[in-house]
């Protein structure tokens, strides 16, 4: 309606500012003010530090690359399966591959050179436990490994006495590999954290994968990693409703049930897995508290056998 | 003749109506009198009373110096007896009068007898004088008194006494001992809890420690050093015990001694005769002499001298020592294993026997209890090499461990074995006494080991060299004059079994069992570079 005539010496274009406080980028990316991040970026010249620091990490990366290739070229030179422990390109931290023999085929075998372990802990292992329900499945890995050594204590905690038998039944003095069981008033078993740091294992079944991984063989079916999914299943069936053994029992021995079934009345010391041993631990704290007499004749049976493979647990 | 009453008199008036200055001066004199025959009424007010008969006479006063001049007996019970079993009986307590307050026609006093302490009531009555009242509220605070009284049961406990479902009705009370009237400590702020920052109900009275160390005789009768102190015979008590069942036997040596025991410069020195002598730093010696006299276990407790001018919380120029020594068949770990067991057995004794004590010392200086594994845990010299390089720590091979390090080692075996106890064994040779048998099959490490509590050493141990050729050899190797120690050698000249041994400062384990801070507060009387007395 009224055209103003300008004022002097006010330019027609003026870049308005887009933000309060303009400061530089740190990253050296730099972006226009589109909102919308469809604008192009350009690169700006960054501080020389970060330079530098960019340049080392991308030296480290390529060195970690050449390490893995290196690693790998060992394995496969060493005659190691295809497939186990070489280390992925998406290098996931637990890489044991899972064995292609599963519980119900495998042959039923009293060898014990094929679960034979490899008695080196990473660092002395402390268990502490209370002698009411004592984790036998520890005496089973004993006795797998005579060069395993075990020692106990009893905790100031505790002041009861503790029978000189279980005492005895978890004492070995070797020269191997030490674990050492702190009799404690505890809740149920508990593995004290190995180094700083780390994370202890809560339950008898967590001590037992824990075990079963460091000191089992890789293809072994002992090795909880070596378990195919179809047998996890069974196993961790087993496995959590022992530690829920005081509220269910009934779950853990149809868990127990289902378990043998599939693993099939076929015995032998290779065939067992960490459901045995915990299993066998947990149906004779039951068997502490209720009669016998209340179990079926296949679960005696399999427990006597297992008791037969350790004649000090008679 | 009585004081005449102030008969109005009737004086002129000065015209205006103005009392005249004669008048003012009569006013003048008339309050003068009053004012005299009120104080005059108020002093004769007490010889009105003390005109009145003392139904309690003989019934309270102070008791002549005791001399032994009376041999009557009588029945007297303890405070922490007195309970619901006492009510209705009447009792003799002797006892020191912890606090009282009067109230009106009435005083409560509490009577402190040891860690037990039971209030009583002195009140007016039929029984009961005025006099005795005040003689009770001015008897002055640690007296020793004996007391007779009733004992009755009271409808709510008495929260601030350890009788507390009973209290004393006093009946006859008498100062055996006065104490002066100003106390230098109060036994109730020596007493009092360390409480945190923050609680504003608590009071912030405390007693530092030179005071208490320089009242001693004050400070040692609060309820804590009661019990701290009977810890303390426990430890040396249970030491004796389990050793006995060893059938250790229990030997006496000298404490003036012609050379020192370790070596060093850590001697005191004191004039003998025309010579000088020394006091003894450690029996070492003499114990093994013992071993070499065929007395196959010995021990002995007994004053260990060590002038170090160490002002820490944990060093005492004089302490007591609680030391043993074996001679053992095949290998140095029956020695290991036998002192490891007594401490074990020193530790169960203390937790069940002493319970009530410990809980009385946890009350001013809360500590968390302390945990032991039985057998005790034995570490070797390289797993705490490498406990610590786990954990951060730079340290050699063969690096003894210095105070930090032992206390941090002593968190990390906490965090990972849950013992506050535990034996390190085989240290590197070349930081050990030159008397330390070398491992045979590792000529780096030893056949010795240090014993912790918390974290802190208790115990140095070792086998030691009883072959007089190989001692020249490795005290020639240490640079020690074999002169000086000439009569040391001779003594495994004429046979000597394989030993070991060890010993323990009694203050210090007493100390680190209760989780107190300082060794001062284990020692009755502690000498350090800075205290002779008391």
């Amino acid at each position: 309606m009224y055209h103003l005539r300008p004022v002097a010496g006010v330019p027609e274009k003026i870049d308005l500012p887009t933000c309060m406080y303009h400061i530089k980028p740190m990253n050296g990316i730099q972006t226009t003010s589109l909102p919308n991040g469809l604008a192009p970026v350009k690169r700006v010249k960054m501080d020389p530090q970060f330079e530098a620091i960019e340049e080392r990490q991308l030296q480290v990366i390529a060195r970690l690359r050449q390490l893995r290739d290196t690693v790998n070229d060992m394995i496969v030179k060493s005659g190691a399966k295809e497939g186990q422990g070489k280390v992925s390109k998406q290098a996931p931290v637990n890489t044991a591959s899972k064995a292609s023999t599963c519980l119900s085929s495998a042959r039923p075998s009293t060898c014990v050179s094929s679960v034979l372990l490899d008695a080196t802990l990473p660092s002395e292992v402390v268990i502490e436990a209370n002698p009411s329900r004592p984790p036998l499945s520890l005496v089973f890995f004993m006795s797998l490994n005579p060069q395993l050594r075990t020692l106990t204590h009893v905790h100031s905690s505790y002041s009861k006495n503790v029978d000189g038998k279980l005492n005895s039944l978890f004492t070995r003095d070797t020269s191997g590999s030490t674990i050492r069981v702190i009799w404690k008033d505890v809740n149920g078993t508990r593995l004290t954290p190995l180094a700083l740091g780390s994370l202890g294992a809560e339950g008898e079944a967590n001590v037992a994968r824990f075990l079963s991984r460091v000191l089992a063989k890789p293809d072994s079916v002992l090795n909880y990693d070596a378990l195919t999914p179809e047998d996890l299943v069974l196993v961790d069936g087993v496995l959590e409703s022992s530690e829920l053994v005081d509220t269910a029992p009934d779950h853990f021995l149809n868990s127990l049930q289902a378990y043998l079934q599939r693993r099939g009345s076929s015995g032998g010391v290779s065939n067992r897995t960490i459901a045995d041993y915990v299993g066998y631990s947990t149906l004779r704290y039951l068997t502490k508290q209720k009669s016998q007499q209340s179990l079926q004749k296949s679960l005696i049976d399999w427990m006597n056998s297992l008791t037969n493979e350790v004649p000090a647990l008679c | 003749m009585g004081t005449e009453e102030p008969t109005a008199t009737q004086e002129p008036q000065e015209a205006g109506g103005a009392p005249s200055k004669k008048a003012l001066k009569k006013a003048a004199k008339e309050a003068e009198k009053a004012a005299k025959k009120e104080a005059s009424q108020a002093s004769r007010q007490p010889q009105e009373n003390a005109n009145e008969p003392d139904v309690s006479e003989g019934l309270y006063g102070e008791r002549p110096l005791n001399q032994s001049q009376d041999k009557s007996v009588r029945k007297v019970e303890k405070v922490t007896d007195l309970g619901v079993s006492y009510a209705t009986q009447t009792v003799w307590i002797r006892a020191r009068l912890h606090t009282s307050r009067a109230k009106g026609k009435q005083c409560f006093v509490v009577l402190r007898q040891g860690r037990s302490t039971i209030q009583g009531i002195v009140a007016v009555g039929e029984k009961t004088s005025k006099q005795m009242l005040k003689f009770v509220t001015n008897v002055p605070k640690e007296s020793i008194v004996d007391v007779r009284g009733l004992v009755q049961t009271v409808p709510k406990p008495i929260e601030s006494c350890t009788q507390s479902d009973v209290e004393l009705i006093c009946l006859e009370f008498w100062v055996i001992s006065l104490a002066e009237p100003r106390l230098p400590l109060q036994i109730d702020d020596a007493a009092r809890a360390v409480t945190e920052e923050g609680d504003e109900d608590a009071l912030s009275i405390r007693v530092n420690q030179d005071t208490r160390l320089d009242n001693r005789i004050l400070d040692l009768r609060t309820p804590t050093n009661q019990a701290i102190y009977r810890i303390e015979a426990g430890v040396c008590k249970l030491f004796r015990e389990a050793l006995e069942r060893k059938n250790f036997v229990e030997i006496h040596t000298p404490k003036i001694i012609s050379a020192a025991s370790e070596g060093g410069a850590n001697v005191f020195t004191v004039s003998y005769f025309k010579t000088s002598a020394y006091l003894a730093q450690s029996p070492q010696l003499y114990k093994q002499m013992a071993i070499a006299s065929d007395f196959e276990k010995v021990y002995t407790i007994g004053s260990v001298f060590r002038a170090e001018d160490s002002n820490t919380h944990r060093h005492l120029t004089e302490f007591v020592g609680l030391d043993l020594e074996m001679a053992f068949d095949t290998h140095y770990h029956e020695v290991v294993d036998t002192i490891a067991a007594t401490f074990t057995e020193i530790f169960r004794g203390l937790r069940d026997l002493y319970a009530e004590e410990i809980s009385t010392v946890n009350k001013q200086y809360p500590a968390s209890p302390f945990t032991f594994l039985d057998p005790p845990l034995r570490l070797e010299f390289p797993q705490a090499i490498a406990m610590l390089r786990e954990a951060g720590v730079e340290v050699g091979d063969e690096d003894d461990l210095s105070t930090p390090n032992e206390k941090l080692l002593g968190r990390l075996v906490k965090a990972k074995y849950d013992t506050d106890f535990f034996i390190l064994d085989k240290y590197p040779l070349v930081v050990r006494p030159f008397y330390t048998m070398p491992d045979p099959s590792n000529s780096k490490y030893s056949n010795s080991y240090d014993m912790f509590m918390r974290g802190e050493e208790i115990l140095s141990g070792a086998q030691r060299i009883h072959d007089p050729k190989l001692l020249s050899e490795r005290a020639k190797h240490h640079g020690v004059d074999l002169e000086k120690i000439k009569s040391y050698i001779d003594a495994f000249k004429y046979g000597c079994p394989p030993h070991a041994g060890g010993g323990i400062g009694l203050e210090r384990v007493t100390m680190l069992y209760l989780g107190l801070d300082n060794i001062r507060k284990t020692s009755m009387f502690p000498r350090d570079p800075k205290r002779l007395t008391p």
